[in-house]
């Protein structure tokens, strides 16, 4: 299982430098230097935690995602523009259900590409987002999101409490 | 109209649109009343204006290669957005910088 996730990764990233370095032949000779300490950083840094991303359930994210990334540059293009400057800023305190581990770290980054949140600071369980405009983006938004990255994950949200 | 000229339209449409939110993002960043508002504007509307004009270079580039590249290129500025805006937000939080606005929640001065 192990070998399985780490040859799948090896390849991954070996993709990865050929997008960067480009079709470059003498490159590879940094290139796998570059791959082992990717893959050696990746063990080292939570390998074993829990949550892997489910190929399967990309395409059901993808288009979600670019949407809401959509929305997101409105609303803030159309706050900014707009002279009377419509903002209700403030913070909201979020308590994170998803286990550490990679699923995790993907919501905390997911609030900040969204519309009118970013995630500004992390202790413990407790995550205390920003919100451009109070009204519009309460926790139950934060909740939908928690959902969908715990599907892509193939994690499941630990209960309240 | 030749459909030459169309495509160059249809990339054209899609770099201005992209360059209008990078505009928009910094006049945001001007406008905005507080560091964590216009941490905002950055990672919002640049984020979109870098995609629009990636998928007009996209469209125009001379290969696959190229393709991932802008493709690539894209994906490591959002990660970058989403990580630096976090960083920013919490060290100002942690150093008492004030926010703005009625919050349900004010940030405690720093120890």
């Amino acid at each position: 299982m192990l070998r399985r996730i780490s040859a799948g990764w090896a390849l991954a990233l070996a993709g990865f430098w050929w997008v960067l370095a480009g079709p470059v032949p003498e490159a590879w000779w940094v290139g796998i230097l570059a791959v082992g300490f990717g893959l050696f950083l990746h063990t080292a840094l939570g390998g074993r935690q829990p949550g892997r991303l489910r190929l399967s359930a990309i395409p059901a994210f993808i288009p979600w995602f670019i949407l809401e990334a959509v929305r997101g540059g409105f609303d803030v293009a159309r706050r900014s523009m707009a002279p009377s400057l419509p903002l209700a800023p403030g913070f909201l305190r979020y308590r994170i259900r998803l286990p550490h581990g990679p699923s995790r770290v993907f919501f905390v980054n997911c609030i900040s590409l969204l519309p009118g949140t970013f995630s500004a600071d992390l202790e413990g369980d407790a995550l205390r987002v920003h919100v451009l405009a109070e009204a519009e983006s309460g926790p139950s938004r934060l909740a939908v999101l928690e959902g969908k990255v715990g599907r892509l994950f193939g994690v499941d949200r630990l209960p309240d409490g | 109209m030749s459909g030459a000229l169309a495509f160059d339209l249809l990339v054209g449409a899609f770099i201005v649109a992209g360059a209008f939110f990078f505009v928009a993002g910094t006049v945001g960043l001007l406008r905005f009343p507080d560091v964590y508002c216009r941490l905002h504007a950055l990672t919002k509307a640049d984020n979109l204006g870098l995609g629009l004009i990636s998928i007009g270079l996209v469209l125009r580039a001379g290969g696959w290669h190229e393709r991932f590249q802008v493709g690539v290129t894209w994906l490591l500025a959002l990660v970058a957005a989403a990580t630096v805006c976090h960083l920013l937000a919490r060290s100002s939080l942690r150093e008492g910088v004030p926010a703005v606005g009625g919050t349900s929640e004010t940030p405690e001065p720093g120890p």
